[in-house]
């Protein structure tokens, strides 16, 4: 078990209500967990109070046994790595410095990089198939590039546990299937991932296992086929859905129109 | 390292030629000798008033230079600069006070412009963050604008009620120049400014992972609360000695780090040793032609250093909008 989290409420100061309540997660090695959920119903909070960026009120964290709150920043950085939602930097960053960035937490105030830190970083390049762009500026990448650029930063961090917060938001079909290919053989390879997302159809057909959460409570949690329940979606998303099954199996989300 | 090389040339020349300009035509070899030898012709000139000053001038070149890069990557706007943020304004407005209440000295009115500088940075912050915490890069330009334009007018308004007598003096000092400059002044710069550009040399990577937004860089193992508090003293005491010796000298923090991150790339590691140089070198040149335009009567370096930078400004401000 890399990381456990357990009855976890966080309350932000001012708020009428808790923004979580009561959720859990477990995520092990080899294992996609995805997170899922209206727009507001905690996904953020709980990404962020699992990377120990903000306070939990009740509940527990723990990252390999040890509650999250001791883990010091560049340790935690060496065990997990984010894709935040959303990055923009004002200069003009080249693609290997880019994914060099991964290597901070390993790298002393002043000392260059040693030859561990630059097999790691053409390591991730290559995973990620963006060897080829290792000298390009980061603003000339298309979305799809630059996604799989952050990803092989993250993976340059050397973790146990990848999270990605919508990490598909901006791309287009072919672009996203990609990108969660890619997810897909690096969770094969042994890594844990914790992928939030509003793609269901997509998730299901990658994700051993699903939290919906609603309104800061866990509305359903388990494997797709558990989740992807025409009902209980419904009422999560506050709209008409059917469900049904594709040719492997998995279960696919299609929202109804109202009958006129 | 090469550039590091042609940079350092660049400083030495800019030195060299700080050195043969001045009020008295001194011909170059006379220079030399007096540099070689304290009982040679025009030593006393030499000596004890271009040296100084060339020293000086270099000094706070390099680190405003070094101040406005640093600021660039924590607020994540090519835009950002000891001046257009207000530090300099807060600081000399806080000097101002100090020297017409006659407190302070030589070495308390760097420490009562640090307070100064630290108010002023503080408030453009607040105001800049009103709407969330996301930074705003266009409100914050605005908001040091606002804070420069308030600060700029209460030092006025000190200057008019304070003695007359000093007043041309004080004007002169608030437009920037180093006509003041001695030995004195720059062992108290020297020994305010050593500690926070080491500081900042040591942050270079932090520096990086700063610019990518506090987010990306908390997930990559960086203190971001930590290395902020870090950059925002370290430069506010480096722009308020500058301030405190030498007045208000605007945009020197703009136009290195511009230059230079086109030609060496965005790296701190390389940029931050390369803009101290670099802008040193500047504010020499600057300085030497603000004394040698208008022979006999010195223009303020500050007059210098905005006709290269606004313009600078204003182009880069259009590119931020698009």
């Amino acid at each position: 078990m890399i990381l456990l989290a357990k009855a976890v409420s966080v309350h932000y100061a001012g708020a009428p209500a808790p923004a979580l309540q009561d959720v859990d997660l477990a995520l092990s090695a080899g294992e996609l967990v995805a997170l899922a959920g209206p727009n507001g119903c905690g996904k953020t909070t709980l990404v962020r109070a699992l990377l120990g960026l903000l306070p939990v009120q009740r509940g527990s964290i723990t990252l390999d046994g040890r509650p999250i709150a001791t883990w010091p920043r560049a340790e935690l950085a060496q065990t997990v790595a984010l894709v935040p939602q959303r990055e923009e930097t004002p200069f003009s960053w080249r693609v290997d410095e880019m994914v060099g960035f991964g290597r901070y937490a390993r790298l002393g105030a002043l000392s260059p990089m040693t030859r561990d830190d630059r097999r790691a970083v053409a390591e991730s390049l290559e995973r990620c198939d963006v060897g080829a762009l290792a000298r390009r500026r980061v603003e000339t990448l298309s979305g799809g590039e630059w996604q799989r650029v952050r990803i092989a930063r993250a993976l340059a961090q050397e973790p146990s546990l990848l999270v990605l917060d919508e990490p598909t938001t901006s791309l287009d079909l072919g672009h996203e299937m990609e990108l969660f290919e890619l997810v897909h053989r690096l969770v094969r390879d042994g890594l844990a991932a914790l992928v939030v997302s509003h793609q269901l159809n997509i998730v299901a057909r990658y994700a051993g296992r699903m939290l919906l959460l609603d309104q800061g409570r866990t509305a359903a949690a388990g494997t797709p086929d558990a989740v992807m329940r025409a009902e209980l979606l419904s009422q999560v998303f506050r709209w008409p859905v059917s469900v049904v099954p594709l040719e492997d199996g998995s279960p696919q989300i299609v929202p109804r129109r109202p009958a006129s | 390292m090469k550039a590091l090389l042609w940079l350092l040339l660049f400083a030495f020349a800019a030195c060299l030629v700080g050195m043969l300009l001045g009020a008295v035509a001194l011909p170059p070899a006379t220079v030399f000798r007096a540099l070689l030898s304290p009982d040679a012709p025009g030593a006393a000139i030499v000596r004890e008033i271009r040296l100084p000053r060339v020293l000086l001038a270099f000094l706070v070149g390099g680190a405003l230079g070094v101040s406005g890069a640093a600021l660039q990557a924590l607020v994540r706007n090519p835009l950002a600069d000891p001046y257009v943020l207000g530090i300099s304004g807060g600081a000399g407005l806080a000097a101002v006070l100090a020297m017409a209440l006659g407190v302070g000295g030589a070495w308390g009115v760097p420490l009562v412009a640090f307070l100064g500088g630290l108010a002023a940075v503080g408030l453009v912050y607040r105001l800049s963050t009103v709407a969330g915490s996301r930074l705003d890069p266009r409100v914050l330009v605005l908001a040091g604008v606002i804070v420069s334009a308030f600060t700029g007018s209460l030092m006025a308004a000190v200057l008019t009620l304070s003695n007359a007598e000093q007043l041309r003096n004080a004007f002169l000092w608030l437009l920037g120049g180093f006509s003041a400059a001695s030995w004195r002044t720059v062992l108290v710069f020297s020994v305010y400014a050593v500690l926070p550009l080491l500081l900042l040399f040591g942050a270079a990577r932090a520096l990086d992972l700063l610019s990518l937004g506090e987010e990306p860089a908390e997930s990559l193992g960086l203190e971001a609360l930590r290395a902020r508090r870090l950059v925002y003293l370290a430069t506010s005491l480096l722009t308020a000695v500058s301030v405190a010796v030498c007045g208000i000298v605007g945009f020197v923090g703009l136009i290195a780090p511009h230059a230079l991150r086109g030609m060496l790339g965005p790296a701190h590691r390389r940029l931050v040793p390369a803009v101290f140089l670099a802008s040193g070198g500047f504010l020499v040149l600057a300085d030497a032609l603000a004394r040698s335009v208008a022979r006999p009567t010195e223009l303020p370096v500050g007059v210098v250093t905005a006709l290269v930078g606004v313009p600078l400004f204003a182009v880069l401000l259009k590119r931020s909008l698009r």
